[in-house]
């Protein structure tokens, strides 16, 4: 069994669209308060990234160690840290920790990242069909 | 078996146009709450949508998406 999921169409430049693949995710923290949010997935990021609003509801560990980030946007200070998430869809549930990047910068996308995410799933980007396909590897 | 999440099926589907560069929380497939701050956003959702459930979502910038 596979979680699918349709790329979202977004504004591109000059009237062009993009087609991106993101998942809706529950996040868990130390919160009685979970948040279901989109996120992005990512396989170039090294490591999932939540922006600190996010974390801060969540009550998420923020005395982890602070390091600097580079992406294409430049620098940006992150603090080190951990997050369960739960993606289902339909009969399927996968709920897990993992390690998250906290982003000093609200404007940051939640992104799922490849440590410990890419590894729990087959992923595969289909961009003839336009969806993005999770198969949980048990291998 | 779980319920299909209307509100992702929303963030899918919806004109977002107006909310480029903000955040936005969708519930009952509407957007019920916008803005930069995330506390705030979730505070305003609940008091909007009490025992309900609500998708948070960023939507990007217009253009070509790097990271």
């Amino acid at each position: 069994m596979a979680l699918t999921y349709h790329y979202r169409t977004l504004p591109g430049k000059k009237g062009t669209q993009v087609k991106t693949p993101s998942i809706p995710i529950r996040f868990k923290g130390n919160s009685a308060l979970n948040i279901n949010a989109v996120a992005l997935v990512d396989s170039g990021a090294d490591c999932s990234v939540i922006p600190m609003g996010l974390a801060e509801v969540l009550n998420l560990d923020l005395t982890g160690p602070r390091q600097d980030s580079f992406g294409f946007g430049g620098k940006i200070e992150c603090i080190e840290s951990f997050v369960t998430i739960l993606i289902r869809q339909h009969h399927e549930r996968y709920e897990f920790k993992i390690p998250v990047l906290i982003s000093s910068d609200d404007s940051c996308p939640i992104i799922m990242g490849r440590d410990r995410f890419f590894e729990k799933f087959k992923i595969t980007f289909d961009g003839k069909k336009q969806k993005l396909i999770l198969k949980r590897d048990t291998s | 078996m779980e319920p299909a999440d209307d509100n992702f099926d929303t963030y899918l589907t919806a004109n977002l146009e107006e909310f480029k560069g903000k955040w936005i929380i969708l519930c009952d497939e509407h957007v019920i709450a916008s803005g930069e701050d995330i506390k705030k956003l979730v505070n305003e959702a609940q008091k909007k949508c009490p025992e309900k459930k609500f998708l948070l979502a960023r939507v990007p910038q217009e253009g070509t998406m790097i990271l």
